[in-house]
């Protein structure tokens, strides 16, 4: 089994074909390893996740993604964006279950009716989260944790070998952050790999093994994130 | 206020008073002629009489008939087409395409679109129905897809994301989070067809409209008001009833 689970060489992304918000970006991540993204707003930690995702192409560069740089099985890789990204009118069950549409066909779903299989495994992973009792709650009555949750379990619905969490307890307070973060630790299996943004130092030291540094759309340092120090990672966020 | 403000004032109320003045808002003479004609012909509309009104009730609800029967037909062609002119969902080319081809649809007013199907179809309501229909088609499409693009894309990239098909992704994402915004177009454009089907019985395509444009030609006045009233009566209880279906269906989702 290949080594890395992302594995980026001289990417460039430009939006616009002028400003680049990716500067030859070189990243190894290994298959199972909890990694942070460490950087200031605008840094390029998203940019980088929808390239991983495949959700953007790079200008210039290459993307290995499980040991393939061809077609991505998309549910492969578990993106968790900042905002979420949950269907609010929807259920939290109805939220996870799209986790699940990459493995059922359209016509079977049409009507919105999932088989019992897929409903049976979404009501694990809400129970693994916690919240398997608001299940049949829609997402825009549950709390901001609770939301944290759902999108944790529609990330795991999918059976996804990594797992791209971008900001994603930025905004919940401190408590809840870790609880979430604890959480997810604990649950995801050994062999997927997780990436989280972050703009937190302390979440970075005590949630993954490798840092990686990030400023204006460059990798400008990677340490291991038991040496992570407020003085020496300052001068980024500066 | 800077001299450019003043300037910039004065030119702005220059342009509206030239427009008054060639539209002949400074024609006192005809401004009182017509104040007094107004006068004898509101007097000309009281008392209401009510003897037609089992006759206009029939109308009535022959116009309500074509409003619903036009929005229904219009929202069927309206929300595919809203998915094929919303950018994020079918592509610069194609929803361009379809853009231009709304907007032609909707330069041509209902009451042009009905006049050319009674010229087709003859009198009665099934031209008026038809004007409506693709005029809503214009408008509800032109709602509709700017509300599948006001869909928070992060939503969108999220659950792209995960694989999932673009039908899927209209079927599961686009469609429930901008469910709102399709049902309250949909009820806004039944109450402006109730409307605006009452104005194309004039042109000969049904409903009360015609009896008005009759009362009108033939002087009776009074039986003009009764249809007025009973029109407003109609809009009313249509403005009443979706206002409370609204709310009840109609969820506030923000967070």
């Amino acid at each position: 089994m290949e080594e890395y689970a992302v594995e980026l060489r001289n990417v460039w992304y430009s939006p616009d074909g002028k400003h680049h918000t990716l500067k030859n970006i070189d990243l190894k991540i290994k298959r199972g390893a909890s990694t942070a993204l460490i950087g200031p707003s605008g840094s390029g930690k998203t940019t980088l996740f929808k390239i991983i995702t495949r959700l953007l192409k790079p200008d210039s560069g290459s993307v290995c993604i499980r040991g393939s740089s061809g077609e991505l099985e998309k549910h492969k890789v578990g993106y968790i964006p900042q905002q979420l990204g949950l269907v609010r009118s929807r259920t939290a069950l109805e939220n996870v279950l799209i986790g699940a549409h990459s493995r059922i066909g359209f016509t079977s779903t049409l009507l919105g009716v999932f088989p019992e299989r897929e409903v049976e495994l979404a009501l694990k992973y809400l129970n693994m989260v916690g919240i398997a009792p608001k299940a049949d709650r829609k997402v825009y009555t549950l709390s901001g944790g609770e939301r944290q949750r759902v999108a944790i379990a529609r990330a795991l619905m999918q059976e996804p070998e990594i797992i791209l969490a971008d900001e994603f307890v930025s905004n919940l307070d401190i408590v809840t952050a870790r609880e979430i973060m604890d959480m997810m630790i604990k649950i995801k299996g050994k062999d997927t790999t997780l990436i989280i943004a972050t703009h937190d130092i302390d979440l970075a030291r005590d949630y993954s093994e490798t840092t990686v540094i990030m400023k204006d759309g460059a990798r400008i340092g990677e340490i291991s994130s038991g040496d992570i120090e407020q003085d020496k990672v300052r001068d980024v966020f500066t | 206020m800077s001299l450019h403000n003043i300037v910039r004032t004065v030119i702005f109320s220059g342009i509206v008073l030239y427009l008054a003045y060639s539209i002949g808002f400074f024609d006192i003479e005809k401004l009182s002629s017509g104040s007094k004609n107004l006068m004898v012909f509101s007097g000309d509309l009281y008392p209401p009489d009510f003897s037609v009104t089992e006759t206009l009730l029939y109308s009535i609800f022959e116009t309500i008939q074509m409003a619903l029967m036009g929005t229904v037909l219009g929202f069927i062609a309206a929300f595919p087409l809203g998915l094929l002119g919303a950018r994020n969902i079918s592509g610069r080319s194609m929803s361009a395409f379809v853009r231009l081809v709304l907007g032609a649809i909707r330069t041509i007013p209902a009451l042009l679109w009905a006049i050319i199907f009674v010229v087709a179809f003859g009198l009665g309501p099934l031209p008026g129905t038809l004007g409506l229909a693709i005029y809503s088609v214009g408008y509800l499409s032109k709602l509709y897809y700017e509300a599948f693009e006001a869909v928070d894309q992060e939503v969108i990239e999220a659950v792209r994301a995960t694989g999932i098909s673009r039908l899927k992704e209209i079927r599961f994402v686009v469609i429930p989070e901008s469910m709102n915004h399709i049902l309250s177009q949909l009820f806004f454009m039944f109450e402006y067809n109730v409307r605006s089907s009452a104005i194309l019985g004039f042109v000969g395509a049904g409903g009360i409209g015609f009896y008005m444009i009759n009362y009108i030609q033939l002087f009776q006045y009074q039986r003009l008001t009764t249809a007025i009233l009973l029109t407003l009566a109609v809009v009313l209880i249509i403005d009443f009833v979706s206002a409370r279906i609204r709310d009840k269906f109609l969820t506030q989702m923000s967070y």
